[in-house]
């Protein structure tokens, strides 16, 4: 415990239960008596709180941490508040806010803004302070604001603002960029960021840290409330939010939860994702709980898991199905039921991770492997709202290696190992989308922005010229080459002020607002009715005939129409599974690690099941088995291929990079290679020649020159170019239902980047995609670390076939995508090749 | 007829070489709406045409329409810009076909034609949609997608059946159309033939074959 300690000695032991709007919170915990001279900004405000009295009469309390981050919040101090989910979280988040706001009085102006990353959590927060302050008929106001708003009530927001507003970071950039939001928010006091550990890695992160510099500017007194699950590095999530002397306020921890894998007699496949072989235990699992969650990690998992359980549901048990790509109505529907207790089973995605919150859920089962300790005992902790009984939850592995994550999982659960919070550096297009933000909302001077994008943590690096570069890029697109200054989008006054040139511009910028970019998504129809929407990237796959599942039907595929997919009913009952691309969250290091040392010591095997332990064995037998000292490496001829297996546990997109960088090191030593498949744990690199010697492939060395040349010409960075093209606002974002026009002539950002990287491979764009891609996609470090770490300990062992741990790489291959090489013109060529064949005939040139 | 992977057309007999859609200046035209596309297109696409140019070192050049993006395009052309491309034209006699986009703009000195015929073959920026007469045109763009092996590529193509050849546009903003839109319904049939345009080479698929 850092910063305000809660201490023991005075603690007293007691039961209650906290019903905070819908919420149903059995709790356990900790209680600090107060005492005014401790407490003192609160102590005796809090005693004469109706909200005391509230609480009390239902025989409950305030939570220490509670209290604790109130005091340090109404003595002005910004502060993080640590902890579990159920804690009473909400109203630690609220309580300054009810407190200032009870001495003070409603101003009119804005008082406190909640900003959470989900649209669904603010709604339910929503409902959870409206509890309290209805049944005490507090005169404070309070309103929901998110993309889904009605525009009228929007209108009114402007004009007349409740004093407590819930809404999400895109719609706070929205609220900034307007040309009256220094009033709008000088009255600000308090700003709650609930889930803030969910905005320390991505661009959302970036785009809220930098709305929150924008806000201490326009409202320094506001203090910043932030509520977090547990990570690892309390400083650093206090670097990222808060301004000098923030405090860190930990609250009592809940019992570790009760993880159990799934154990079943069928044979655990060696390769797949799809659990056909545990499907009647998981079955009999969720008909013994009262309610359940499944998890799974990909849509197409969550349509095929909803469909056999549906199979085989004797008890009649009400299941349903909750992912992304169903419509809002459906999924509100979902979740309505659930919150009433009226469905005994969820198969879901990530989509419904907030349901849990509202829901009487008492198992968890995640499918597929964790990935990720933190992720997991998050999921879990959801479940369960009784901080003194371990949550539940039960983990299903799909295939072998995955068996292993989970019992590495559970191991590194037991032993409170956190993965490792990441935190990135702060993208360069979401600052050009927050500048052009500010100049819409007026006119400013570089040297003060500049002072305060520095201040928002991600961007405490960046330097002034490259600042200058992107005030450059958004006022003409920054080109060396420049030459339409009546087109600007930004001037700059006399007086050294910089202003919109045409106050319409200002439409361009919200209709662009945010960080996620999608695939367009297209409506899917049955006739006239529609099911839901689903990507395109996943419809261009299709052919007209082809099956897949959808909203737990079997769908045909009919074709496009008015730019919708057209569907009939599918006829027999199994489909052919999409291979969605779902599951890219590489596995973390922390637990990587974990699992090689489990392969490594013998000694823990006698807990796996023997088929497991067999396996690893055979592997023994075979070949030799990774551990967490060696880099293994295996080279073995399979139909007319020579694989080179590297086993680097570096997670999959480090190996992905790795098999682009190998392509290229083998290419050159006349090795002939032709393609590579990877997953978490390895690489799998097939060439027409043996290497004769690996450790030379394997130098570290190989991050610098062919790193470097690769970098050019990689197709990752043209993938990540096309979001950071949007999100910059280079060109402009689509809508969905926007429809297309006839002739789609519109430009292709893959067109720019070819054209930007041959004339102006310097320009601030593309450096913005470069530092993107090193700290996600290509996870350089990671692969620099592998690298350094396990070179001097490479283990070459060749062998006369496939070893047992190298199956699913292979299967892999006839099965998933597979990269091939940098150059489409491989895959053309192989093309025409198999269509020459098919037709046997010779070479039409 | 060669094509070649840049979107060039190279009609030996008649030392001509066809391009289409040059499309010069696009990415200024979108600064207007404050969208600041890289404005290299127009020296790409002049690099592009050169290389082609010495490739083949043809008599006859047909450009096929929409060789700027609209009327104001050449106002807005570098001076340099301009200079390259007088450099390839010099020596070369240069059929400028009407676009759309340029309906009414030709540069100064210059003259257009609604049509050209040369050997039998009739050029045109858009396709008739009645007559077998042999037909060369562009202002499609078209593009094809392939999916082979798990991968998935789109690449602008020339298409062809009996009596017309569409050529992909050659412009480095230019974009393409899916040959299986509707708009090209035309050219749907079983004998028609895809030549996508790869990096170093032009490749052979049967229509049947774009997954559209």
């Amino acid at each position: 415990m850092v910063g305000m300690p809660v201490r023991n000695d005075r603690t007293l032991h007691r039961s209650y239960r906290v019903d905070i709007g819908v919420n149903r919170l059995y709790i356990e915990f900790m209680v600090q008596p107060l005492h005014d001279d401790e407490y003192r900004n609160v102590g005796a405000r809090l005693q004469s709180h109706p909200l005391t009295g509230w609480l009390a009469a239902r025989g409950w309390s305030w939570f220490a941490h509670q209290v604790a981050a109130a005091d340090a919040a109404l003595g002005g101090q910004d502060v993080i508040v640590f902890a579990p989910t159920g804690a009473g979280k909400t109203l630690a988040g609220f309580l300054p806010s009810f407190l200032d706001i009870a001495e003070r009085g409603s101003d009119g102006t804005l008082h406190t803004l909640y900003i959470s990353p989900l649209k669904a959590l603010a709604v339910d927060v929503h409902r959870n302070i409206a509890a309290p302050i209805e049944a005490l008929d507090l005169p404070v106001s309070f309103e929901t604001r998110t993309g889904d708003t009605p525009s009228s009530r929007r209108q009114r927001q402007k004009t007349k603002p409740p004093d407590f507003l819930m809404t999400t970071p895109e719609s706070l950039a929205l609220l900034l960029s307007y040309e009256d939001a220094s009033a709008y928010f000088a009255g600000l006091r308090y700003i709650v960021i609930d889930e803030l550990h969910a905005f320390f890695d991505n661009k959302r992160g970036d785009l809220l840290s930098l709305g929150l510099a924008r806000l201490a500017a326009l409202a320094p007194a506001a203090v910043r409330v932030g509520l977090s699950a547990t990570i690892d590095k309390p400083d650093a999530a206090r670097n990222w939010l808060c301004r000098d002397g923030g405090q860190i306020v930990t609250a009592a921890q809940a019992v570790p939860p009760q993880i159990d894998i799934l154990q079943t007699d069928n044979r655990i496949p060696w390769s797949g994702h799809m659990a056909r072989h545990a499907l009647p235990e998981l079955y009999a699992a969720i008909a013994d709980a009262r309610m359940s969650v499944v998890f799974v990690n990909t849509r197409a998992q969550a349509e095929f898991i909803f469909q056999k359980l549906w199979q085989l549901n004797d008890c009649n048990l009400r299941i349903a199905v909750h992912h992304g790509s169903l419509e809002r109505e459906l999924r509100r529907k979902v979740e309505a039921r659930m919150a009433a207790g009226g469905l005994d089973c969820v198969v879901a995605t990530s989509s419904l991770d907030l349901g849990l919150d509202w829901a009487d859920v008492d198992l968890v089962v995640q499918v597929g492997a964790p990935k990720g300790v933190s992720r997991l005992l998050q999921r879990v902790g959801r479940a369960n709202h009784r901080l003194d009984e371990p949550s539940r939850a039960i983990l299903l592995p799909t295939n072998r290696f995955e068996y292993l994550e989970c019992v590495a999982a559970q191991a590194e659960i037991a032993d409170h190992n956190l993965d490792g919070a990441a935190f990135r550096q702060g993208g360069y297009d979401v600052l050009a989308q927050h500048v052009f933000g500010v100049a819409c909302s007026g006119p400013f001077f570089a040297d003060a922005l500049f002072a305060e994008v520095v201040s928002a943590a991600p961007y405490a690096d960046i330097t002034r010229p490259q600042f200058d570069d992107i005030l450059a890029f958004v006022t003409n697109g920054g080109y060396a080459l420049q030459a339409y200054p009546q087109y600007n989008r930004l001037a700059t006054l006399k007086d050294g002020s910089i202003v919109l040139r045409e106050a319409r511009m200002a439409r361009q910028y919200r209709m662009n607002i945010g960080t996620i970019v999608e695939s367009p998504m297209m409506k899917v129809k049955l006739r006239n009715r529609t099911l839901g929407s689903i990507e395109e990237n996943f419809v261009v796959n299709l052919s007209p005939g082809d099956t897949f599942l959808f909203g737990g039907q079997v769908l045909t595929f009919e074709g496009i129409a008015n730019a919708a997919v057209m569907v009939s009913r599918g006829k027999g009952g199994e489909a052919q599974i999409p291979s969605y691309g779902g599951g890219r969250l590489p596995l973390s290091s922390n637990l990587s690690q974990a699992v090689r040392r489990l392969i490594g010591a013998r000694d823990n095997w006698r807990d796996l099941p023997e088929q497991i332990s067999d396996w690893l064995r055979l592997h023994d037998d075979r070949s030799t088995l990774p551990d967490d000292t060696t880099l293994l490496v295996e080279i073995f001829p399979h139909r007319g291929r020579f694989h080179t297996v590297i086993y680097s546990f570096a997670g999959r997109n480090a190996n992905q990079t790795l098999g682009f960088l190998l392509l290229r090191r083998m290419k050159r030593a006349g090795l002939r290679p032709l393609g590579f498949s990877m997953t978490d744990y390895a690489l799998s690199v097939w060439s027409l020649t043996p290497p004769e010697d690996v450790g030379p492939l394997l130098d570290p060395d190989i991050m610098v020159d062919d790193f470097e040349e690769w970098l050019q010409d990689t197709p990752l960075l043209k993938r990540l170019f096309r979001d950071a093209a949007i999100i910059s606002g280079l060109v402009e974002r689509r809508h969905p239902g926007q429809v297309k026009t006839g002739r789609q002539i519109l430009f292709s950002s893959d067109l720019i980047y070819d054209v930007l990287r041959r004339h102006e491979p310097d320009h601030i764009l593309l450096q913005a995609v470069r530092r993107d891609a090193m700290q996600g996609l290509i996870d350089a470090g990671r692969l620099a670390d592998t690298l350094h770490q396990l070179h001097g300990n490479i283990v070459c062992r060749r062998l006369d076939m496939i070893s047992p741990m190298a199956v699913p790489l292979i299967l892999q291959i006839t099965r998933e995508n597979i990269i091939r090489s940098d150059e489409d013109d491989d895959l053309l060529h192989d093309l025409e090749e198999e269509v020459i064949r098919a037709a046997n005939v010779e070479s039409i040139h | 007829m060669d094509l070649h992977p840049s979107g060039a057309l190279f009609w030996r007999e008649q030392a001509t070489l066809v391009v289409g859609d040059l499309h010069f200046e696009k990415a200024s035209s979108y600064h207007r709406s404050g969208q600041f596309l890289p404005p290299y297109d127009t020296a790409e696409t002049l690099r592009r045409l050169a290389e082609a140019v010495a490739c083949f070192a043809p008599r006859r050049l047909i450009l096929l329409g929409d060789v700027f993006h609209d009327g104001a395009a050449w106002d807005r052309m570098a001076q340099t810009d301009r200079d390259r491309l007088a450099v390839i034209l010099d020596g070369v006699e240069t059929i400028w076909v009407e676009g759309n986009h340029d309906a009414h703009f030709v540069p100064p000195g210059q003259t257009s034609h609604a049509v050209y015929r040369l050997g039998g073959i009739t050029f045109r920026h858009i396709m008739e949609e009645a007559g077998d007469v042999p037909e060369i045109s562009a202002h499609y763009h078209p593009a094809a997608v392939i999916r082979h092996r798990g991968a998935r590529l789109r690449r602008a193509c020339f298409v062809c059946t009996q009596h017309r050849l569409l050529v992909p546009a050659f412009g480095a903003l230019a974009g393409g159309l899916d040959v299986g839109d509707a708009a090209l319904a035309l050219l749907h049939g079983p004998d028609t033939q895809l030549y996508l345009l790869g990096g170093k080479a032009v490749f052979t698929v049967p229509q049947g074959l774009a997954a559209g």
